[in-house]
């Protein structure tokens, strides 16, 4: 009998997929292997999810969408996949892509070739400052990230430590790549408008063994507050020397990326707790939401846990949300894959705050705006690591819990 | 800024050793079988994720694994050199060089198959710890790795001085042809040091487990640097390899915090270029070492 029932089951299937020959075929282009291949896997994991979930409501007009998937692992390969997708395979629309690196190279190709890049992921500025006309990043910006460090450190951990900036010093470490580079210069410069004694930008290698000189340098600035944009291995290799060689500072603040990884936790333990990191969130006041964007929040982290065996991370949930938006908003409004429409259609949205899940509303920089494609509605919040958790704690109305642990206590006692 | 000098040679000499230990395999395999193994991070790699497995299943601390992981490893470069680098060793340099790069590819993708990409750690009671001397703090886990470096090359140099197989791997570094027409079976040594090489890098993983995440590509990030020490060093040596990673570990450390973190690693290379100048054949080489036993 359960025989018998599995076997009309694939039938059924078959004469489906025989019945709905065309599929709407949307390129995504993530690193997949090589170093970046951790977070270019979450985010695709987070997209498709949301194929999964528009195809099983019916589609987009009828239609089901298929991924077409391409291993953007190097600039150079970014660029010879997008090549790939957009000729070969002739694909109009093309997601990605995690890294903006890799976004600056692949969507180069696809611009050239007059379609359409909906990027998910890479931060650096200047993504949206080339004038490209098919270009759409529904991220923030790297410099609006870098801001928000600066400003939480002047607004929640400037009185926590009993100070005004006048009187702390505050000190700026990154990995010298485009994404850290760019966020670490918005933090200098905003941190100095509010006034902040700066010790210093220090730039470092991520891929190093060993940051003792950093992490001295850092001591020797005597810095209360330490802003950082790190990598991988660098960000543990922060923490780890600045116990062994006793550096202690009033607040450590990371900017994202492995800052928010369920593995910076496990490589720090209980000494994780009180950092702070500032980057999107999926943990904001639910309250804030709209009703449809709660409700595709429970089922994208739900069905995360059930595929992956993990909750979801922000990165896997940039993923979700921005994928989800072109298929259900754009493409489902142009109707069709042609670029013009699409692009129109991308233009003309207008989503109020809180209308995405994770917070975000949406509407693009139009043409002739200094930040064309930009969405000028997403927005980074402050987290902070407590009881092995991210907390939201800023800004005010998203915030689900007050920040902790300002000072830091001593190394000893941690 | 000179009250800390102690602190930043201390640091320097401990980062130094490990350098050391990653290069002390790196050095073997290229003194006897006169391949350059691209793959020897992708050992260390498979050795880190065979620390932290055993850590995670069994609770088998990172420095006992060592036990555990050095003789699959070895057992695994003994398959390794049968498959791929016996059939390419009088092969040109660049099909060699793709031969062994090819191999380190396969590896992080197979780990990556296995695995997948996430970063993993291993939280010991000594991972973060270090001891306090006067007001120089020793890091904990490069002490231990600083001490493992120079007991895997005291041994491995009392190895190749005095056992019956070091002698004849010596001879064979001399003259390949020779030593085969006085009875060393060539080809026997040449898996065993392949697979020595690459029980060496097993060991510096172990030891290493604690310090770093463990991922895919973790092999990538340390062995740079390991490339530098061991022509720093002379190709093939031993002491060299130490005294090399000595070297550029101080120098990283030093020019890391007074002239600039982000140029440490160029300062260091502008160093070894000028080493290299004056003694091209590396600290502890012999002139023409690289051409020995290849015809």
């Amino acid at each position: 009998m359960k025989r018998l029932a599995l076997a009309a089951l694939v039938f059924a299937a078959s004469t489906f997929t025989a019945g709905a020959q065309e599929t709407w075929r949307i390129g995504a282009l993530y690193p997949l292997t090589g170093g970046l291949a951790l977070l270019g896997n979450e985010n695709l994991n987070g997209a498709r999810i949301a194929v999964d979930m528009i195809n099983e409501k019916g589609g987009v007009l009828g239609k089901k969408v298929e991924l077409v998937q391409g291993d953007a692992s190097t600039p150079d390969k970014a660029q010879s996949e997008a090549e790939r997708l957009s000729s070969l395979e002739n694909l109009q629309i093309i997601t990605g892509t995690y890294s903006s690196g890799l976004s600056y190279a692949a969507s180069q190709v696809v611009e050239r070739r007059g379609g359409l890049y909906w990027e998910t992921g890479g931060i650096a500025d200047g993504l949206t400052k080339r004038g490209f006309s098919g270009y759409f990043r529904i991220v923030f910006t790297a410099s609006s990230n870098g801001q928000l460090a600066a400003n939480l450190a002047a607004n929640a951990i400037a009185p926590r430590l009993g100070k005004k900036p006048a009187d702390l010093t505050l000190l700026i470490v990154h990995e010298d790549s485009d994404y850290g580079t760019s966020v670490a210069t918005a933090a200098e410069n905003k941190a100095k408008e509010l006034g902040f004694k700066v010790a210093g930008r220090l730039p470092y290698k991520a891929a190093t063994t060993d940051l003792a000189p950093l992490v001295l340098r850092m001591k020797a600035s005597s810095a209360d507050i330490v802003i950082a944009s790190s990598y991988a291995n660098d960000a543990l290799l922060i923490q780890r020397q600045m116990k062994q060689l006793g550096v202690n500072i009033g607040a450590f603040i990371g900017t994202g990326g492995i800052y928010g990884l369920a593995s910076f936790g496990e490589g720090l333990g209980d000494a994780v707790n009180g950092i702070f990191d500032t980057e999107g969130s999926a943990a904001i006041n639910p309250a804030t939401l709209s009703e449809e964007a709660r409700t595709l929040l429970d089922e994208f982290q739900k069905r995360f846990r059930a595929s992956q065996g993990k909750a979801p991370s922000y990165v896997g949930t940039q993923g979700f949300v921005g994928t989800y938006i072109l298929l259900d908003k754009v493409l489902r409004t142009a109707g069709a894959a042609d670029p013009a429409k699409l692009k129109a259609a991308a233009l003309a949205l207008d989503i109020p705050a809180g209308g995405t899940s994770l917070g975000w509303g949406v509407k693009f920089a139009g043409p002739g705006n200094e930040m064309q494609g930009q969405n000028e509605r997403s927005f980074p919040v402050a987290q902070q690591w407590q009881n092995g958790k991210l907390v939201v704690v800023a800004p005010e109305n998203l915030k689900t819990g007050d920040p902790v642990m300002v000072p830091l206590q001593t190394w000893d006692k941690r | 800024m000179l009250d800390i000098l102690p602190q930043l040679l201390v640091s320097g000499l401990l980062i130094g050793g490990v350098y050391g230990l990653l290069s002390i395999g790196l050095t073997l395999i290229f003194g006897v079988l006169r391949i350059v193994n691209f793959a020897q991070g992708e050992f260390i790699m498979l050795a880190m994720f065979g620390a932290f497995w055993l850590y995670t299943l069994w609770g088998i601390d990172p420095y006992l694994s060592i036990l555990i992981v050095t003789p699959v490893v070895f057992i695994l470069g003994l398959l390794v050199e049968r498959v791929v680098i016996k059939p390419i060793l009088h092969a040109p340099h660049a099909m060699q060089i793709f031969a062994t790069f090819g191999l380190s590819v396969i590896l992080q993708n197979i780990a990556l198959t296995f695995w997948g990409p996430d970063y993993r750690s291993v939280q010991t009671g000594y991972s973060a710890q270090s001891f306090v001397v006067g007001n120089v703090a020793i890091s904990a886990s490069s002490l231990y790795a600083f001490v493992v470096a120079f007991l895997m090359a005291g041994v491995l140099i009392a190895f190749l001085q005095f056992s019956r197989d070091g002698k004849a791997l010596r001879a064979m570094v001399q003259n390949r042809y020779a030593a085969s027409l006085m009875g060393v079976n060539t080809e026997r040594l040449n898996r065993l040091a392949f697979g020595a090489g690459v029980a060496c890098a097993a060991v510096a993983g172990c030891i290493l487990t604690p310090m770093f995440y463990t991922f895919p590509t973790a092999g990538v990030d340390l062995i740079i640097t390991a490339f530098v020490v061991v022509v720093l060093g002379g190709l093939g040596s031993v002491a060299g390899a130490m005294v090399g990673g000595l070297i550029i570990g101080v120098t990283q450390t030093l020019t890391g915090f007074y002239v600039s973190v982000e140029l440490k690693d160029v300062i260091a290379l502008v160093l070894f270029i000028l080493i290299l100048l004056i003694r091209p054949q590396g600290l502890f080489g012999r002139a023409g070492m690289e051409e020995v036993g290849t015809k």
